[in-house]
C-alpha cells in the first residue's frame, strides 16, 4: 500500500470518528436557557409540521386554561358555547416519514374540570421516554373560545396572545406577550415584551426583561417592571413600580404613583394627584390636575401646569416648576430652583444653585446656599416674602402699587434700594428698615456674603439670572 | 501523455465534492450537516474499495 493510499484511509477514518464524536457530544452543550439555539441542538434543522385539530362544547361561565411549553399560543374570541383547538406540531426530524411517526405520539390534552376546560399536550410523558428527549418538537397553539371566556396561558418558550376575550392571566417565561380587548388582564412575564391593549377591567404587569406597553386599559393598572421600558396611554389610575427603564405616560385618569430606581419618568395629562420617588434620571410631570409630590435622587424634576400643591425635593439637578396653582414647596441639594407663573407662594430651600422665581403670588421663603435668590413678583407684592442668601445676591423687583414693611441686611456685601416712595425709618451700611406705601406684609431679605438689591426695575442685563 | 487511474483520488474527489454539496444544503436548512456526515461517510470507503476492486480485475483481464 503507498503512502497517499495510507494518508487518505487514516484521513478517512479519523474524519468518521470526529464526526460520531461530535454528534453524541451535541445536544449536550449548552450556554444557559438558550443554548438550544446558540449551538444548534434539537430545535434546529429540517423539520415538518402536523395539524391536529378538536372541537369542544363549552358551557357559558367556564374558562380555558392553556399549558405549553415550547410553542406559541393564540387565543381568539369565536363563536358561543364551543372552543375550536389546533394543535400544529413541529417535529424536528430531517425524515418526514419518522416526524409524522414521532407527530402521531405527540396527542392534544383537553379536559374539562369545575368549570375549566384545560389544554395542553403530553410533552412531559413523550420526554420521560428515552428516544423522545433527544427530539425538537414544538407545539403551537390555536384556540377560539365563546366570547368573554376567562383565559389562562401558562407558557415557556413562545409568544402568547389573546384577542377578544374576557379576564386574562398569562405566565411566560421566554416570548412575547400580547392581549387586546379583554376583560382584565394579569402578567407575568420573564424575558419578552409585553402589550396591553384595550383592557376593560383592570390591569396587571410584572415584567423582568422587556418593554411594557399599554393603551386604553381603563381600570386600575399596575406594572412591576425590571430592565425595560414601560409606556402608557389613556389608563386608569396608573401605579408602577420599575428599575433600569422609563416610564412615560400620556393621559392617566386618576392617581399616578411611581417607585423607581434608575428610572426616568415622562407623564402628561394626570387627572389625578402624582406621587413619584425615583434615582439617576430626571422626572417630568404636565398637566397634573391634583397633587404632585416628586422626590428625585441625582436627577433632575420638570413641573409644569399643576392645578394642586406641589412638593418637590432633588439633588444633583435642578427643579423647574411652570403654572403652578397650589403652593410649591421644593428642596434641592446640589441645584437650583427656577420657577414661572407661581399662583400660591414657594417654600424653596437650595444647595448649590439661585433660586429665580419669575412671576409669582403669595407667600414666599427662600433660602439659598452657595447660590443667590432672584424675585420678581407677577404683581403688586401683598404677601410676605422671606428670602436669604449664604453666598449669593439676593434681589428682589418691585412692581408698581406694592405696599409693604421692608428690613434688608447684609453681613459683607452691599445694600442697594432704589424704591422711590420708601419711607426709611432706619438705615446703616449694613441694614435698612421702611415701608413702602401704606405697609402691610413683611418683606425680609438678607444676604450673608453678597448683596441685597431692591428696585422697581432692574437693567437689561443685570436681571435675575445676574448670578448664573 | 494520459493519466494513469488512481482510485484514491477519485474517492477524494468524490468526498470533496460530496461535503461541499452537503455543507450547502446545510446552509440553506434543507438538512442536518453533522447527521449526513455521519450517515453517509462509509460510503467512502465502500466507493474506494470497489473502484479498488474493479481496477485488480481490469488489470489482470488485460494482462
Amino acid at each position: 500500500m503507498t503512502g497517499p493510499r495510507i494518508v487518505l484511509l487514516v484521513g478517512i477514518l479519523a474524519t468518521g470518528t470526529a464526526v460520531e464524536t461530535a454528534y453524541q457530544v451535541r445536544g449536550h452543550i449548552g450556554v444557559g436557557p438558550f443554548g438550544w439555539r446558540l449551538v444548534g441542538g434539537k430545535f434546529f434543522g429540517p423539520h415538518h409540521a402536523f395539524e391536529e385539530r378538536r372541537e369542544q362544547a363549552l358551557e357559558a361561565g367556564a374558562s380555558v386554561a392553556v399549558e405549553n411549553s415550547f410553542g406559541d399560543v393564540a387565543v381568539t374570541g369565536g363563536d358561543p358555547g364551543r372552543v375550536e383547538i389546533v394543535l400544529r406540531k413541529d417535529v424536528y426530524i430531517g425524515s418526514e416519514a419518522k416526524a409524522r411517526a414521532f407527530a402521531e405520539r405527540i396527542t392534544l390534552q383537553a379536559e374539562r374540570t369545575r368549570g375549566r376546560l384545560r389544554v395542553g399536550t403530553n410533552r412531559e410523558e413523550l420526554e420521560r421516554e428515552g428516544d423522545a428527549f433527544d427530539v425538537g418538537f414544538e407545539t403551537h397553539f390555536e384556540l377560539r373560545v365563546p366570547p368573554g371566556t376567562p383565559v389562562e396561558i401558562t407558557g415557556a418558550h413562545g409568544r402568547a396572545e389573546v384577542d377578544d376575550a374576557g379576564a386574562t392571566s398569562i405566565d411566560n417565561s421566554h416570548g412575547d406577550v400580547r392581549a387586546r380587548r379583554v376583560s382584565g388582564a394579569r402578567v407575568v412575564s420573564r424575558h419578552g415584551n409585553v402589550e396591553l391593549l384595550g383592557v376593560a377591567g383592570d390591569s396587571h404587569a410584572d415584567v423582568r426583561h422587556g418593554n411594557v406597553t399599554l393603551r386604553d386599559a381603563v381600570g386600575n393598572v399596575q406594572v412591576v417592571s425590571e430592565h425595560g421600558a414601560v409606556s402608557t396611554e389613556r389608563t386608569g389610575a396608573l401605579a408602577v413600580e420599575l428599575k433600569h427603564g422609563d416610564l412615560k405616560a400620556e393621559v392617566v385618569g386618576g392617581q399616578l404613583r411611581v417607585r423607581g430606581e434608575h428610572a426616568g419618568v415622562d407623564a402628561r395629562k394626570v387627572s389625578g394627584g402624582a406621587e413619584v420617588e425615583s434615582s439617576y434620571e430626571d422626572t417630568s410631570l404636565e398637566d397634573v390636575a391634583g397633587e404632585a409630590r416628586v422626590t428625585v435622587t441625582h436627577g433632575g424634576i420638570r413641573l409644569a401646569r399643576v392645578s394642586g400643591r406641589v412638593v418637590a425635593e432633588s439633588s444633583f439637578g435642578d427643579t423647574r416648576l411652570e403654572d403652578v396653582a397650589g403652593e410649591a414647596v421644593v428642596t434641592v441639594t446640589h441645584g437650583g430652583i427656577r420657577a414661572a407663573r407661581l399662583d400660591s407662594g414657594l417654600r424653596a430651600r437650595a444647595e448649590g444653585d439661585n433660586i429665580v422665581l419669575d412671576g409669582f403670588r403669595g407667600v414666599v421663603q427662600a433660602e439659598a446656599r452657595r447660590g443667590g435668590v432672584h424675585l420678581t413678583p407677577d404683581g403688586p407684592l401683598q404677601s410676605a416674602v422671606n428670602a436669604s442668601a449664604s453666598y449669593g445676591n439676593v434681589r428682589l423687583r418691585v412692581p408698581d402699587g406694592s405696599a409693604f414693611e421692608l428690613l434688608a441686611e447684609v453681613d459683607r456685601g452691599d445694600l442697594r434700594v432704589t424704591l422711590p416712595g420708601l419711607q426709611v425709618s432706619e438705615r446703616n451700611a449694613n441694614q435698612l428698615s421702611g415701608r413702602l406705601g401704606a405697609g402691610g406684609p413683611r418683606i425680609v431679605l438678607r444676604a450673608e456674603q453678597g448683596d441685597v438689591t431692591v428696585a422697581d426695575s432692574f437693567p437689561e442685563g443685570t436681571s435675575r439670572a445676574a448670578d448664573e | 501523455m494520459a493519466l494513469r487511474f488512481r482510485p484514491e483520488r477519485l474517492t477524494l474527489g468524490v468526498a470533496l465534492v460530496a461535503l461541499g454539496v452537503a455543507t450547502l444544503l446545510a446552509n440553506q436548512g434543507r438538512l442536518d450537516l453533522l447527521l449526513t456526515v455521519r450517515q453517509g461517510w462509509p460510503l467512502l470507503l465502500i466507493l474506494w474499495g470497489v473502484l479498488e476492486l474493479a481496477l485488480t480485475l481490469s488489470s489482470r483481464r488485460s494482462s
